[in-house]
């Protein structure tokens, strides 16, 4: 697992597709050298030193160019059509790591428009709009830090810092995005930890929200004479 | 056995509900009684005082829905009925907080466990808080909620989850008992907190609501009480924000003006109206001390399948550690259990991938056991504090400390002992860094080592109290024994945010007798002025 951390030639552009074109404030390439740490540069995973600097860089982009950020991410990324608040890259990055956290697969998806063609994939369609619907009723407050969460897991340079993902989420596997699950529920940085749990309630909880899902696990769902007891009577029954 | 669901009846058609996000609302509103909330304080007061000829509004931010719309899916459940789509949490996410947002509030989801105020709780109230109240002046007001919600002791065999309590406390030799059940005619199914299909549970949506609106009270919906609009002493007006189904505000709001206004919203929404309306708080009490009964879990694997998702879902507990060390000692807990339907269990299997998958799959044979702590009776347990989100939406603050830690940790090792002598096969504390263990002294030693930090020990609730203190002593108190706000004259609080403490039992029958005491001396009150008029 070790290449994961292995620092890309910086001459070549690390990404190639659209879920890179989020503009960056003039001061990144300065806050990405302070983010990367050689510690992790060894390849020992996510280090406290790199979580710890990455926290501290991100409150300064949070003074100083961190607006033009977050005005230039409402620009460029709009909340994914029929949908509350998820944006096609938050929709890559839930894709990439639920396998990891339920530990389903997926059927083979692409991309999130892709899934809204495919009859076959709507499974996959309807836990997304169900993870929407929670996100939104959350409040605006619990909302922004989650998106918040889904920003620094897309945003390149702490993307690699916080998971060790070099490429786009598209390319994941399911073994780097459990090496740095793992990471973070034993971490000794709280952040960390809160970020884990917050990630995995929400992704579990919605997925298990699907009766294909609950079934697996032996629940034989309501019985089924109280379904029967309870059917609504129909209107024409009623009159 | 067809269900009559009584918002669906003949009776129903002159009722006067109406939706607040979809009806047209007048500018102003006037009545008798503001009640803002509709869960066990709002209820009770509702049915009181409209039956006492009073005019009453009663407002509802979530929607109405009723038996007709119980279909026992998690998913949809939690979405429609919960506040915040049963993903409410403290400020800092590490204590998860279940509160009802419909009509009939927690009462509609609750899981019908319903206990007197302890003693202890009533006698530490007059002691330190000078709370009027006691149990011999209580008894009459119990007696008559426990008829009219028919709460009575069950005694159908428990499920097999609540068995092994049982079973574990029996072998153990700590006591235990069967828990009192507001329910009549029930069914045994289990789905309690999806909202009863079977309209069994005598929760307030299908007890008192129906019978204030019988008796012509007003319901309105999707109506939250934002602002109490205050002059000198006395409210004027409340202005009402209509929500969407998401809890988003629509453009119209409406005022109300009443002679009386209550709030019952909660123990986080009557701080938030308070805080809001920037109400007189002369020695800063609103929205402090609210206490959770913060509750952490344990979950064994039975050598054969237990079904924990069908039957009753509550009805054994053991007090045997709740007063373990008097009543301002080291921290007590009561012992329950709890469902297990998918959703809910994955919120505690915990890990990922494969390991918590691996967990799911034992779902059948799961027994769970929780440990509430009995929050808000020593110096070191001086619970949250109600916040506003920049939203003006409320959140609460509760920080976590060395004091809570031990009694979580305590209640750890007295579950594991528990299910252990009920024969479980392993066990495992729900904690991020626990793996289960197959032997009691194993698992002995794993709780030992076991880091007391937020996140990585996720704590639930779903008791939140406090926050509108009652007492004679204005300065440790917002309202007085009666309800009534010690600066504003015509405003009462009558829910749970009332408590000087957490209750040490489910709280729901402290609720309704502390309401009826408070809307009957009410009612005697607003008679009186009406008279006067």
């Amino acid at each position: 697992m070790s290449d994961i951390h292995q620092r890309p030639d910086r001459s070549t552009p690390a990404t190639s597709s659209g879920m890179e074109t989020r503009p960056v404030a003039d001061h990144e390439d300065a806050l990405f050298d302070d983010l990367y740490s050689p510690d992790s540069r060894r390849g020992s995973g996510i280090t406290r030193r790199g979580v710890l600097k990455t926290a501290i860089a991100f409150t300064l982009a949070g003074m100083t160019g961190g607006i033009a950020l977050s005005v230039s991410r409402c620009s460029r990324q709009e909340v994914l059509q029929g949908f509350l608040v998820l944006r096609p890259g938050d929709a890559s990055v839930l894709i990439a790591v639920s396998p990891a956290i339920t530990g389903d697969d997926l059927p083979e998806v692409l991309s999130p428009s892709e899934l809204m063609a495919d009859p076959d994939k709507k499974d996959v369609l309807l836990w997304l709009q169900l993870l929407d619907q929670k996100l939104f009723q959350l409040g605006t407050d619990m909302t922004k830090e989650y998106l918040q969460l889904f920003d620094l897991l897309q945003w390149l340079p702490t993307r690699r810092v916080l998971t060790g993902q070099w490429s786009v989420w598209q390319d994941a596997d399911k073994e780097q995005v459990s090496l740095f699950l793992d990471q973070w529920q034993a971490s000794p940085v709280e952040l960390l930890n809160k970020a884990h749990r917050a990630f995995t309630a929400l992704i579990q909880s919605t997925w298990y929200s699907l009766d294909n899902v609950a079934i697996s696990t032996g629940y034989p769902g309501p019985p089924l004479w109280a379904l029967a007891a309870i059917a609504p009577v129909s209107d024409k029954e009623n009159q | 056995m067809a269900v009559v669901d009584p918002y669906r009846s003949d009776k129903s058609y002159h009722w006067d509900i109406r939706n607040a996000a979809e009806d047209d609302m007048p500018g102003v509103i006037e009545c008798d009684v503001v009640i803002s909330g509709t869960g066990a304080g709002g209820g009770i007061c509702a049915e009181i005082l409209s039956q006492a000829g009073l005019r009453v509004i009663l407002l509802e931010e979530g929607g109405l829905q009723t038996s007709t719309d119980f279909r026992m899916k998690e998913g949809e459940a939690y979405d429609n009925l919960y506040q915040q789509g049963a993903a409410r949490a403290t400020k800092d996410g590490a204590i998860t907080i279940l509160q009802g947002r419909t009509v009939g509030g927690s009462t509609t989801v609750n899981w019908t466990s319903s206990f007197r105020t302890p003693e202890q709780t009533l006698k530490h109230w007059q002691d330190v808080f000078g709370v009027k109240h006691s149990a011999e002046s209580l008894d009459s007001s119990f007696s008559w909620v426990e008829q009219r919600l028919n709460i009575t002791r069950w005694d159908v065999a428990p499920n097999r989850n609540n068995q092994l309590l049982a079973d574990g406390c029996q072998n153990a030799g700590w006591s235990w008992k069967s828990i009192p059940r507001n329910i009549k005619g029930c069914w045994n199914l289990g789905y309690c907190g999806m909202g009863c299909p079977s309209n069994a549970k005598q929760s307030m949506l299908v007890t008192t609501i129906p019978a204030s609106l019988e008796a012509g009270a007003t319901l309105i919906t999707r109506a939250r009480a934002e602002k109490l609009i205050i002059k000198a002493d006395q409210v004027d007006y409340l202005a009402v924000q209509p929500i969407d189904r998401y809890g988003k505000p629509l453009e119209q709001s409406f005022l109300i003006k009443a002679r009386r206004y209550i709030l019952a919203a909660g123990a986080i929404g009557s701080p938030a109206i308070l805080l809001r309306s920037s109400a007189p708080d002369p020695y800063n009490r609103v929205g402090k001390r609210t206490f959770l009964h913060p509750v952490c879990m344990s979950v064994a694997v039975m050598p054969d399948k237990v079904e924990g998702y069908y039957g009753a879902p509550q009805s054994v507990y053991s007090d045997h550690f709740l007063w373990r060390d008097g009543v301002e000692g080291e921290l007590g807990y009561k012992l329950e259990s709890t469902p297990l339907h998918p959703v809910f269990t994955s919120l505690f299997a915990l890990g990922h991938g494969d390991t918590f998958k691996a967990r799911m799959q034992q779902l059948p044979r799961m027994q769970s056991t929780i440990a509430l702590m009995r929050d808000g009776f020593h110096e070191q347990s001086q619970g949250g504090q109600v916040l506003l989100n920049s939203d003006n939406t409320p959140v609460l603050d509760y920080p976590l400390n060395d004091y809570l830690w031990k009694g979580i940790r305590d209640s750890l090792l007295t579950m594991a002992e528990l299910q252990f002598s009920a024969g479980a096969a392993s066990v495992r504390p729900v904690h991020q860094l626990a793996k289960r263990g197959g032997s009691w002294p194993e698992v002995r030693e794993v709780i030992s080592n076991l880091p007391m930090e937020r996140f990585k020990m996720p704590l639930g609730s779903a008791h939140v109290m406090g926050g509108c203190a009652m007492g004679e002593n204005e300065k440790l108190s917002v309202v007085n024994s009666e309800g009534q706000h010690h600066q504003l004259e015509n405003l009462s609080v009558i829910d749970g945010s009332v408590f000087p403490t957490s209750i040490g039992a489910n709280p729901q029958e402290s609720v309704y007798g502390l309401a009826a005491v408070m809307a009957d001396s009410l009612c005697n009150h607003e008679r009186l002025t009406l008279y006067m008029y």
